[in-house]
């Protein structure tokens, strides 16, 4: 039995029939074709399908885009204001915060919740905030600089 | 005058990055095509069964599903996936993994069928619609006892479950025991690991009758390899195949095989004439994807002033019930390279390949090397503590000497170059040795236990000679965009970066006007993907000697404009200048076109020898006395890799590397019960390291160039995770060195540690 959702991505407005089993990463991949968010595990510990629902960072493998009815969510695809990266995705490139790119945008889109509830986290806090991302690359050391990096970045452009 | 400033050894940014960074990579599993179905596999829930009937006709008639196929389709149609024969395998024969499971299964998530459905939801709905009847069997679990002679052989016809036998050494080693002042006995434990790259397995296959052609996308690092064995599998070969690596999200060794799965989807798409996309989740993934699983006893025959005079190494690896087409290599890599950094005269190595009821193992990031050093470095520690020496003494003594090389071990690998005991110095120096053995004196009573570790590994790159070519084409257009094809296959190495400074340096071209293109068996006729820490000294000599083409050709054509002699002219940072007077690149590039028309240069490599790096890296620990817990305070390393190009990508894998040791040292197991069922089949149960768990990485590197190649490069990939898990393992043995307990298998996991803890001496 299909049921109607209306949500908002990435600023854009979508109406759709849905079964009630649909989890919202496939929502987002395979019906609205919007693949950045990846899926990496079965059991809600990676983090790579991280989105943020109405502004709280949700693993969006593990709730239904039936739940999502009504809400406002961003993606990776919506971070960037268009030329302008994001100031998390510029230092992760600057950092060297990814190698394969897989887990990154599920990274980030956690990493801007972090960010967002403590402007001036230390290594600790990012460390702690980013427990729930796997990474298999990276060992963590450039994504914690990034996240901090960022930080800075960010914390400057509102002084 | 000092000539331009190279881009080799600048970190420069990624031109891989931005892309991934918007959300705009193209996985295997975000791709979709016009009328494509969706695969999903029904697996063995047993580890040994007979399979008396499956019976897929409620799955058939299930709305939405296009087709099921079970191993009764695909008997004496689909042919078994063939081992590459390696050395040892002698005349046994060796168990070919069928694509599906046909009247017996061999593991737990062994392919037994493949329902193909309009999406992916309706595929999983087929299988529960699958009806399979199984009789389970007495599963074959441990390879100890697999072994013996009197063992129930795990495959019917076969008279042992040894099939293969791999060996070195040279040197008397029975003289050797006989002249030892100490001999120092081992034995260990090396579990299976899964490699867990983020990206999951995933193939997408496409076939047009029209033009008799099949494309498939597939998360591989070996797109050729996958080619071949697809020519020769499929019972209708396609007029041509194409197989492409899109962006690969990690492969660890584990996409370097020609897996069932990608034989079914292939098969399918051929079939049935739609495209079939096959994405595994996590749990397959762990379930299929594993490396490691040795046992051995080990022997070391010691002089009283601690060298080494012998060892023995009787080994036995866990090969799984077939051997998929990388499974018989790393317990070859493994008895050579268990010889370490040391001069050890005299070896005599052994291991038996054992088939087992699980998956088929492969090459996971070291490949041998990693389960070679835990034996050999924490024999060495052993050693230490047997004859009351500091085990850094130790190794000193036995370091093959800087001015010995090219040095050969008695196991038959040949060492380029190195300075093995400078590179020892400065990881102490780094982890603040001498100072921790002084805190080890003082420690108050009560506190935590606090061990120093160090390992010393030596590591080759490039892989075995039968895979050391290369293959590169260089074009470049009129406006001076050069192009570089190569057969190298990355999946987060960045060589995009890194050959275009290979190229800026070479001829002159800004690096942002090079584009770097990869796994494409269309682009080149044969290629060695992307294995064994071949990258660069393998693919990035190959399109070295393209480039260096290029340059003559360039050179010629800017001394035309410049009014000089080719060898006159430097070609650098977008110009070419000779003298006073200079020319930009794409005035070159556009002459040059003028001349000949097209600018394309082609070239394949050998690397002739393996370049060995060398790594010292030593681990600083806390054991809490109450909990077994270890806490990592300090992780130092030092590597020496020859000639760096980018060293910011260098030390990202150099923190990745040894971040999955750490996973070996502290967290990561595949485990299995006595029914062959795994216990750690999934991210909840299989314990990667987190960012919570780790260290800040204090870090150096050394350069001897290798002689091997034109760049001097020596890979680092692989090279931090094979040194990285005992030296951790090192230090939490010395930090319970007041204990009777010698030694403990990794993970060491805070039960086993506390369970050390409980007989104190």
């Amino acid at each position: 039995m299909a049921h109607a959702v209306r949500l908002t991505v990435n600023g854009t407005t979508h109406a759709h029939e849905v079964e009630p089993r649909l989890l919202l990463v496939h929502f987002l991949r395979d019906v609205l074709g919007l693949t950045g968010t990846h899926v990496g595990c079965d059991t809600s510990q990676c983090g790579a399908c991280t989105v943020l629902v109405d502004g709280a960072a949700v693993k969006s493998c593990t709730s239904f885009a039936v739940q999502a009815d009504g809400a406002d969510i961003r993606t990776i695809e919506g971070l960037a204001t268009g030329e302008a990266l994001h100031p998390i995705q510029q230092a992760f490139w600057e950092k060297h915060g990814l190698q394969c790119g897989f887990c990154t945008p599920g990274m980030v889109m956690t990493l801007v919740q972090v960010l967002e509830r403590n402007p001036d986290p230390t290594e600790a806090e990012v460390r702690s905030g980013i427990a729930g991302n796997l990474c298999r690359c990276t060992g963590y050391e450039n994504i914690v600089e990034a996240a901090r990096h960022a930080a800075a970045a960010m914390r400057a452009a509102r002084a | 005058m000092a000539g331009p400033t190279p881009f080799r050894g600048r970190p420069l940014r990624r031109f891989e990055d931005e892309r991934l960074l918007r959300g705009e990579g193209s996985f295997v599993d975000d791709m979709r095509l016009p009328g494509m179905l969706h695969a999903a596999v029904l697996r063995s829930p047993h580890a040994h069964a007979l399979v008396r009937s499956v019976d897929a006709s409620r799955a058939r008639a299930m709305p939405g599903v296009a087709a099921v196929l079970t191993g009764e389709d695909t008997a004496g149609v689909l042919p078994n996936i063939a081992a590459v024969r390696r050395e040892g395998m002698g005349e046994t024969p060796i168990p070919e993994h069928p694509v599906l499971a046909h009247e017996r299964v061999c593991y737990v998530g062994q392919p037994v069928a493949i329902a193909v459905a309009e999406d992916r939801y309706a595929a999983r709905d087929a299988l529960d619609l699958i009806d399979v009847d199984y009789e389970p069997l007495e599963p074959v679990m441990d390879p100890r006892a697999a072994a013996r002679p009197d063992a129930p052989v795990l495959h019917p016809g076969s008279s042992s479950n040894v099939v293969m036998r791999t060996a070195a050494g040279a040197g008397d080693v029975d003289a050797a025991f006989a002249a030892a002042d100490h001999v120092v006995r081992a034995s260990f434990e090396v579990p299976r690991l899964a490699a867990v790259p983020m990206e999951c397995r995933a193939t997408l296959a496409e076939y047009d009758a029209g033009s008799d052609s099949l494309t498939v996308w597939t998360s591989t690092q070996v797109p050729h390899r996958v080619k071949t064995y697809l020519a020769s599998l499929l019972p209708k070969a396609p007029g041509h195949i194409r197989v492409i690596a899109p962006d690969v999200g990690g492969g660890f060794g584990r996409k370097i095989e020609v897996w069932p799965e990608e034989v079914a989807v292939a098969y399918l798409a051929q079939q049935l004439g739609r495209p079939v996309k096959w994405a595994e989740d996590r749990s397959e993934n762990i379930v299929t994807g594993q490396g490691r699983g040795y046992t051995a006893d080990v022997e070391a025959a010691v002089a009283s002033d601690g060298r080494v005079l012998g060892m023995r190494f009787r080994m036995l690896a866990d090969m799984g019930a077939y051997f998929l087409t990388s499974t018989g290599g790393p317990p070859g890599n493994a008895v050579q390279r268990v010889a370490g950094p040391y001069a050890i005269p005299a070896m005599d190595v052994e291991c038996l390949g054992v088939v087992t009821n699980r998956v088929p193992t492969g090459p996971y990031r070291g490949a041998g090397g990693p389960e070679a050093a835990v034996l050999i470095e924490r024999t060495m520690d052993m050693i230490a503590a047997e004859i009351g020496m500091d085990p850094v003494e130790l190794r000193r003594r036995n370091f093959i000497p800087a001015d010995a090389f090219p040095y050969t071990t008695a196991t038959g690998l040949t060492y380029d170059s190195g300075d093995f005991a400078r590179a020892l110095d400065r990881v102490l120096e780094l982890a603040g040795y001498a100072e921790v053995r002084k805190q080890q004196r003082t420690a108050r009573a009560g506190g935590p236990l606090i061990g120093i570790g160090v390992a010393t590994i030596v590591k080759a790159s490039g892989g075995k000679a039968n895979v050391r070519n290369g293959e590169a084409r260089v074009e470049i257009d009129a406006a001076g965009h050069v192009v570089i094809y190569t057969d190298v296959s990355p999946h987060g190495q960045g060589i995009e970066t890194s050959f275009a400074q290979i190229a800026a340096d070479l001829i002159g071209v800004p690096p942002a006007q090079v584009s770097v293109r990869h796994g494409d068996t269309d682009m080149l006729a044969t290629g060695g993907g992307t294995t064994s820490s071949r990258g660069l000294a393998v693919g990035g000599s190959a399109a070295y000697l393209a480039l260096e083409q290029a340059r003559e050709r360039l050179a010629r054509a800017a001394a035309g404009l410049l009014g000089c002699a080719p060898a006159d002219v430097s070609l650098a940072d977008g110009s070419a200048t000779s003298g006073s007077s200079s020319v930009s690149f794409g005035d070159v590039t556009a002459a040059a076109h003028r001349e000949d028309g097209a600018l394309v240069f082609s070239a394949s490599y050998t690397l002739p020898a393996n370049p060995f790096a060398f790594a010292a890296h030593a681990a600083v620990v806390e054991v809490d006395r109450d909990t077994g817990d270890v806490a990592l305070v300090r992780f130092a390393a030092v590597h020496d890799i020859g000639r760096v190009i980018n060293p910011m990508i260098v030390r990202g894998q150099v923190h990745g590397g040894i971040t999955q040791g750490i996973g070996q040292a502290l967290s990561e197991a595949m485990v299995y019960d006595a029914a062959g069922q795994p216990l750690t089949g999934s991210l909840m149960t299989y314990g990667i390291p987190t960012a919570q768990t780790m260290p800040r990485f204090l870090l150096d590197q050394l350069e001897s160039p290798s002689p091997t190649n034109p760049l001097g490069i020596k890979g680092i990939g692989e090279l931090p995770t094979v040194a990285a898990p005992v030296a951790v393992a090192n230090a939490v043995m010395d930090a319970l060195r007041g204990t009777t307990t010698r030694h403990i298998d990794m993970p060491l996991l805070p039960e086993k540690v506390w369970r050390a803890l409980g007989e104190m001496a």
